[in-house]
């Protein structure tokens, strides 16, 4: 599972994921993608990103969310990886 | 499943074969046996936890470290580089297959209204089915108030013209001002009242669709459609209002922050029918449509949408380019009961509206045009009179729309001032010279007996419009035998002498698209300029005459004449 969720941080290209979009993604609740994303973050495999207000200027529905009264949701990227194992690669 | 003993966790084979022997190992180590659960610090060294070193020998930490690193390597070999990741996710996997055993998540509540929400907004039925209340909503006007209609006719054009006749001719008024009253205020207010009971039964049926709180819907799902035409979300809220007069609806794009959008929106409200094109849809409908009139009136509505669209996706790539863009955004009401008295209040108030306007600017309006008709003073000769000679210049226009009579370009003439004047003015002209002019003759006196048929025609009127009523609510049942003469008004029988059924759709179609009244073009003026006025009234001559000719002469192509 973990592993899954892994996976789609590698086919993001770079681009932040949110718990959301996660939990659609792989259809798991929204709760336990928190829980597993934390644990990612704890184990170094992942970073958490201020995606809120970066994402709204892209956003092309930032209309909307600018009439409504919730907090950016928090996104996540792949902890990037040390300069040896790049040249590893 | 009904857990009675603690369920340890099970890891993968290979994983509980190296958890099992770094038990045995921890076991053989006297300094750590005991201090810890063995299992448990197993798990904990093979995700790579190595705080606890610090507390320990360098000849037990030196074994455990070996021991950890060999089983690592050997476990690589399935997991890679995320061996500690394998034992989390075993265990998140035992709590997942755990928790979908024991917890039934209780079923998503849904409320009525986002039940119903679901239908009516959905995207592919959210439009077919404003159609269709659009659709239902015309029928209910047509059948509903045809009865009515002949009935109010009835009483103007019979005993309360002769009445008039009578009073004034004993009280030695002269011919002209009998004239005055009875063909141009009678005929001309008259010709307007008689859409009342039609109108009350639209803005009654708007009323109702609106309170239940699904014109709200309406705007929504037809934003999807505009949005895809490249049109400003935020555009239909206005264009909505336009149905009803386009004069506020002009106003309401105050509410659009974006200037460009403001001004598109604006000029596509016109387009929008507003509720006083209605009775000339009505009355040729009647004549022309007589068992598909409804459905001509809804082609028309459509038409004005579509038209709208299609002229603003024109401005938005063009003049409007980069400007127009948005998103809408609205709060939908919850669905409810409409109430009576808001809906009658909403009725009363758009009806009281239309009744004071045909009672003042029409009334003014009328008896202007009957001073048009009869000058140069003592023209017998309607076509000759300054009315007839402008309405002739105009004519040869509109002759390719097939509509090429004096009387009809004068109704669209006098049509710039309200709309509702151009069944006034074809009242006038086709009635007044249908009936000779003078209204001396047929005169009859006061009667009570007259009274009580136009009581007992009003019964007659109210019992047909239920049956109506009944007919178009319950598809099936017909209470009324199919009448392919339809009304026998006499402004009916004397425009089937002038039009045919496809030059009175073309007829239609231009009504829909040209300039709606002056009102609104000074609201247009008033809000966006003269020069954003004057583009919009090119556009609104333009447009209705190359739809008008294209169905006059596409229809007589394929044989419809």
């Amino acid at each position: 599972m973990l592993q899954q969720v892994l996976s789609l941080f590698q086919q993001s290209g770079g681009v932040p994921l949110s718990i959301e979009t996660i939990s659609t993604q792989t259809g798991l609740s929204s709760v336990m993608v928190q829980q597993m994303l934390y644990t990612l973050v704890q184990k170094g495999r992942l970073v958490e990103v201020d995606e809120g207000c970066r994402g709204c200027e892209v956003c092309p529905l930032h209309v909307v969310c600018a009439g409504v009264p919730t907090t950016p949701a928090k996104g996540y990227l792949l902890k990037s990886r040390s300069k040896q194992d790049i040249e590893v690669l | 499943m009904l857990l009675s003993a603690p369920t340890a966790v099970r890891y993968s084979a290979n994983l509980e074969a190296e958890i099992k022997s770094l038990e045995r190992l921890i076991e053989t180590l006297p300094q750590i046996n005991g201090r810890y659960p063995s299992r448990w610090l197993a798990i904990q060294l093979l995700e790579g936890d190595t705080r606890l070193f610090a507390e320990w020998g360098e000849a037990e930490q030196g074994v455990l470290e070996t021991a950890v690193a060999a089983a690592h390597t050997r476990l690589q070999a399935h997991y890679g580089d995320d061996v500690d990741l394998a034992l989390t996710d075993e265990r998140y996997l035992f709590v997942h297959e755990l928790v979908e055993q024991v917890l039934t998540a209780p079923r998503e509540q849904w409320s009525l209204s986002d039940r119903i929400d679901r239908i009516v907004t959905n995207r592919w039925l959210g439009i077919p089915i404003f159609m269709a209340l659009m659709y239902l909503v015309f029928n209910l006007v047509q059948n509903v108030s045809t009865p009515y209609l002949d009935w109010v006719d009835g009483v103007i054009s019979g005993p309360l013209t002769e009445w008039t006749i009578a009073v004034f001719t004993f009280l030695h008024a002269p011919g002209w001002f009998i004239s005055l009253l009875t063909d141009g205020i009678l005929a001309g207010v008259g010709g307007v009242l008689v859409f009342l009971p039609g109108l009350l039964v639209m803005y009654l049926a708007l009323a109702v669709l609106e309170d239940t709180g699904y014109l709200a819907r309406a705007a929504f799902v037809m934003d999807q459609l505009m949005s895809k035409l490249g049109l400003h979300g935020r555009s239909f809220v206005p264009m909505i209002l336009g149905f009803g007069c386009n004069v506020p609806a002009i106003y309401a794009t105050r509410t659009i922050e974006s200037r460009p959008a403001r001004i598109l929106t604006g000029m596509l409200i016109p387009f929008m029918s507003c509720s006083a094109r209605l009775p000339v849809y009505v009355v040729f409908g009647l004549a022309f449509f007589p068992r598909s009139g409804d459905l001509v009136i809804w082609s028309l509505y459509l038409m004005g949408i579509v038209i709208a669209a299609l002229v603003g996706l024109v401005l938005s790539r063009t003049i409007f380019k980069h400007e127009v863009a948005g998103i809408l955004v609205m709060e939908m009401p919850a669905y409810r009961w409409p109430s009576p008295k808001r809906v009658l209040q909403y009725t009363w108030h758009e009806s009281a509206s239309f009744v004071r306007k045909a009672g003042s600017f029409i009334l003014v309006g009328t008896a202007v045009f009957w001073l048009l008709l009869h000058l140069p003073w003592g023209v017998t000769d309607v076509r000759q009179s300054w009315f007839g000679r402008a309405s002739g210049a105009v004519a040869p226009i509109l002759a390719p729309a097939g509509f090429g009579e004096w009387q009809a370009s004068g109704a669209l003439l006098t049509g710039l001032l309200a709309k509702e004047m151009v069944v006034s003015t074809l009242s006038q002209v086709y009635v007044g010279e249908d009936g000779g002019g003078e209204a001396e003759t047929a005169v009859s006196a006061f009667s009570w007996s007259q009274v009580g048929d136009i009581v007992v025609g009003f019964g007659a009127a109210t019992l047909d419009a239920g049956k109506q009523l009944l007919e178009t609510l319950t598809p099936g049942i017909t209470l009324f035998p199919n009448d392919e003469d339809g009304t026998g008004a006499e402004l009916t029988l004397a425009l089937r002498r002038s039009f045919t059924p496809l030059s009175a759709f073309a007829f239609l179609v231009f009504v829909l698209l040209y300039i709606p009244c002056i009102a609104t073009i000074g609201a247009q003026i008033q809000e966006y300029g003269w020069r954003w006025a004057l583009l919009s009234v090119i556009i609104m001559l333009i447009v209705p005459w190359t739809l008008a000719v294209i169905v006059y002469q596409g229809g007589q192509l394929f044989g419809l004449a």
